[in-house]
């Protein structure tokens, strides 16, 4: 990360960062907890979950 | 439902919990002084539907052993179905033999999750979708796309026509596209990576890029190969 040839990396939050990632000015994580949150919601209510990429 | 968070990702599972208006259920998920885990569920799950939240990341086989661990207190505490949500599956990428006399990993991690007592796996951008028919359980594979393709407008606020998706090797490409095409249809390209025999002596490996835009030998990580393709370089 430490090259120029990267000016920034986007990854999710599946992986809770380490201190070196959370440090990181170039790495951002988007946070996936609507996705897993509304999955969950679906399972636990019997509803599709596939239709959530309708 | 009972949501139970392992400790490799304490933060997401929490803020799922908040999302889901509950709280993460009382357990104590701890490792001896010998190494070997030990699950104590708080609360009783008794006819509960629970979804157990762990991501097998670093350290991957603690982590995995957690997950399976308190998967099989749950079906003794009588919880009616339990759910392993595992954001991020490690053993992923070894789905099949690499080589002769290697193992196929992510079936065997499958299997340990199905036999642990899992009724059902939930899971997201598995590294390639096929490893759902390693489950004899239903899975439900989840897709991040819409997370990346909303950062990426926010950056590219001025439009997208600067913008290629580029995939770092042939199995993302599925990925790749849909973000592409979710991002006004705008182009894929495809780094095309091998290795020969005298590559891997020199722990380096050939990319070309396709559409086709350079070809070069490397020894560094391919997302920083990528990293250095300039826009004088497209043909």
């Amino acid at each position: 990360m430490k090259s120029d040839a990267l000016s920034r990396m986007i990854i999710t939050d599946s992986i809770e960062a380490r201190p070196e990632v959370a440090d990181c000015p170039k790495i951002e994580q988007v946070p996936i907890v609507t996705l897993l949150a509304e999955a969950i919601r679906r399972i636990a209510n019997e509803e599709s979950v596939s239709s959530l990429f309708d | 439902m009972k949501l139970i968070a392992g400790n490799s990702n304490r933060r997401l599972s929490e803020a799922i919990s908040k999302r889901l208006a509950t709280s993460l259920a009382n357990a104590d998920i701890k490792t001896f002084k010998d190494g070997e885990v030990f699950v104590e569920i708080q609360e009783n799950v008794r006819g509960e539907d629970v979804f157990v939240i762990q991501s097998t990341s670093r350290p991957a086989n603690d982590h995995l052993m957690e997950l399976l661990i308190t998967i099989d207190a749950l079906p003794r505490a009588s919880a009616s179905r339990i759910t392993a949500v595992i954001p991020y599956f490690g053993y992923a990428r070894q789905d099949r033999k690499a080589g002769p006399r290697t193992p196929i990993s992510a079936k065997l991690v499958a299997n340990l999750i199905t036999t642990a007592g899992a009724d059902r796996v939930l899971t997201v951008d598995l590294h390639a979708g096929q490893i759902q028919g390693f489950f004899d359980i239903p899975t439900d594979n989840l897709y991040a796309v819409k997370e990346f393709e909303r950062r990426v407008r926010e950056i590219h606020n001025g439009g997208l026509d600067e913008v290629t998706v580029i995939s770092p090797d042939a199995g993302g490409v599925v990925r790749a596209r849909t973000l592409g095409k979710r991002l006004n249809d705008r182009p894929l390209a495809i780094v095309d990576k091998r290795r020969t025999s005298t590559d891997r002596q020199r722990r380096q490996k050939r990319l070309r890029l396709c559409n086709p835009w350079r070809s070069f030998r490397s020894r560094r990580s391919t997302v920083h190969e990528i990293g250095r393709i300039k826009p004088h370089d497209h043909h």
